[in-house]
């Protein structure tokens, strides 16, 4: 049984003669709208994808097919292709090379992404007046992406560093396929109804445009128009705008743009405040050693001022106490002078026509008194 | 009444014992006034000068703490 498997690479070249060799798959048309179109310059070739509404295939073309048709094949435009179908044994992938090919104008999807913005555009979907003002400083990011997703490490790694303060929730959704819109929108329901969140975005990296074309979705443009918390897009590159990217508060370019958009204003306050304070802590410190110093002098200044005002009064206080002791009126008894009183009326006897002959007197001395007859 | 009150009163009681025409006895009643007043200016004073002892403590006290001495 072993013996007789075929190994990949030889079931590849098998694939590979058979379709060589088919008929119906050599020299055919096809028709498709070109969903993406990249030119490698130094490789001579371009790569585009072909879809319609059920499946897309791969195309290659080579610059000597491109120089002999009269348009410039752009993403958006209907195609008709001739050419054949290849595999490449080694990688096992299919490619539908084209001869030659030629437009039918623009393409379905184009037409109907056209008619979906000019739609939601008369309802107001896009309107500036209607859109929300992204707080500067947020409390809670809900984060809606898909989860370990490059953009989203893109986006907290960005916004950690610049405002590691504040928390981010991801609300995981698939971002492309069948099943994304319904994700997307139960991620916004979660998101709404969240009570610290107060900041959405709507995260997903860049990727072939017809992966993005879940976020033309009208379903999912609706929600993110009439969502009620401030919400950010950024989905793609920055040539991709969605119509959801119309619809939210604001459209990023990318995530890394988004992040730093949310978290700018706290790196900003951050360097302020770091700046301030680094300019402001050795003012201060001058400040406070002119105040230092003036208290120092204050303190010095009061002793001095009360030492010598104390001095003051202590001379004044013996000044003071000196001259009541000279002013005690019994003092002047001391130094041999006597109060004379007349006796009957006990007053003091100031002149000599006070007094009569035979008026009897009191004469107070320093130790004592004694009475005497004036003749 | 503050100590710089007290010293006036007593100044003006000692400026009027001087006068040479005061009478004795009112002279006697002055004196004893006087005398009163000079005992509350000396227990003033003293208690003046305990606060002061007390505010040079605290003052070189902070002073230490602000500026310590060069071995402190």
């Amino acid at each position: 049984m072993t013996q007789s498997a075929l190994s990949i690479y030889a079931l590849n070249l098998l694939i590979k003669e058979r379709l060589l060799f088919s008929p119906e798959l050599n020299n055919i048309w096809i028709s498709g709208e070109i969903t993406s179109f990249k030119t490698y310059p130094y490789g001579g070739q371009s790569y585009l994808t072909l879809s319609d509404k059920q499946a897309q295939i791969n195309c290659v073309v080579y610059d000597n097919t491109l120089q002999n048709i009269k348009f410039k094949p752009a993403a958006g435009q209907i195609i008709f292709a001739l050419g054949k179908v290849i595999l490449f044994p080694k990688k096992g992938s299919l490619i539908f090379q084209i001869h030659f090919m030629s437009t039918q104008g623009t393409g379905q999807l184009s037409q109907e992404f056209e008619r979906l913005k000019e739609q939601l555009q008369k309802e107001g979907c896009f309107d500036e007046d209607r859109k929300k003002p992204i707080p500067k400083y947020p409390n809670h990011i809900g984060l809606i992406t898909a989860n370990n997703s490059a953009a989203m490490w893109d986006f907290v790694t960005i916004f950690s560093r610049l405002a590691p303060q504040v928390p981010i929730t991801v609300i995981p959704a698939v971002m492309q396929g069948a099943s994304s819109v319904l994700t997307l929108l139960h991620a916004l329901t979660l998101a709404a109804n969240h009570p610290t969140i107060d900041t959405v975005i709507v995260l997903r990296g860049g990727g072939a445009k017809e992966d993005l074309t879940v976020f033309n979705s009208e379903e999912l443009v609706r929600a993110i128009a009439q969502f009620p918390k401030p919400i950010l897009t950024a989905i793609g590159h920055e040539i991709d705008t969605s119509l959801s990217d119309l619809a939210s508060d604001l459209r990023c370019p990318t995530p890394t743009a988004a992040a730093h958009y949310l978290g700018q204003s706290f790196y900003h306050i951050t360097h302020k405040i770091i700046v301030f304070l680094t300019q402001t802590g050795p003012r201060l410190k001058n400040e406070l050693d002119d105040y230092q110093e003036t208290v120092l002098n204050s303190i010095k200044f009061g002793q001095k001022l009360l030492t010598h005002k104390t001095v003051l009064f202590a001379q004044k206080q013996s000044q003071l106490l000196t001259r009541l002791k000279q002013a005690n009126p019994l003092h002047k008894l001391q130094q041999g002078y006597s109060i004379i009183r007349l006796k009957k009326s006990n007053k003091i006897i100031k002149s000599i026509s006070q007094l009569q002959s035979q008026d009897i007197l009191e004469i107070e001395l320093s130790d004592g008194k004694c009475e005497a007859i004036v003749k | 009444m503050t100590l710089q009150t007290e010293i006036h009163t007593l100044e003006s009681m000692i400026d009027e014992l001087e006068n040479p025409d005061l009478d004795l006895n009112d002279a006697v009643d002055l004196y004893a006034k006087a005398i009163k007043s000079a005992n509350i200016v000396l227990k003033t004073f003293k208690k003046t000068e305990q606060k002061l002892e007390i505010l040079q403590t605290e003052a070189g006290a902070l002073l230490n703490q602000i500026e310590p001495p060069p071995n402190g």
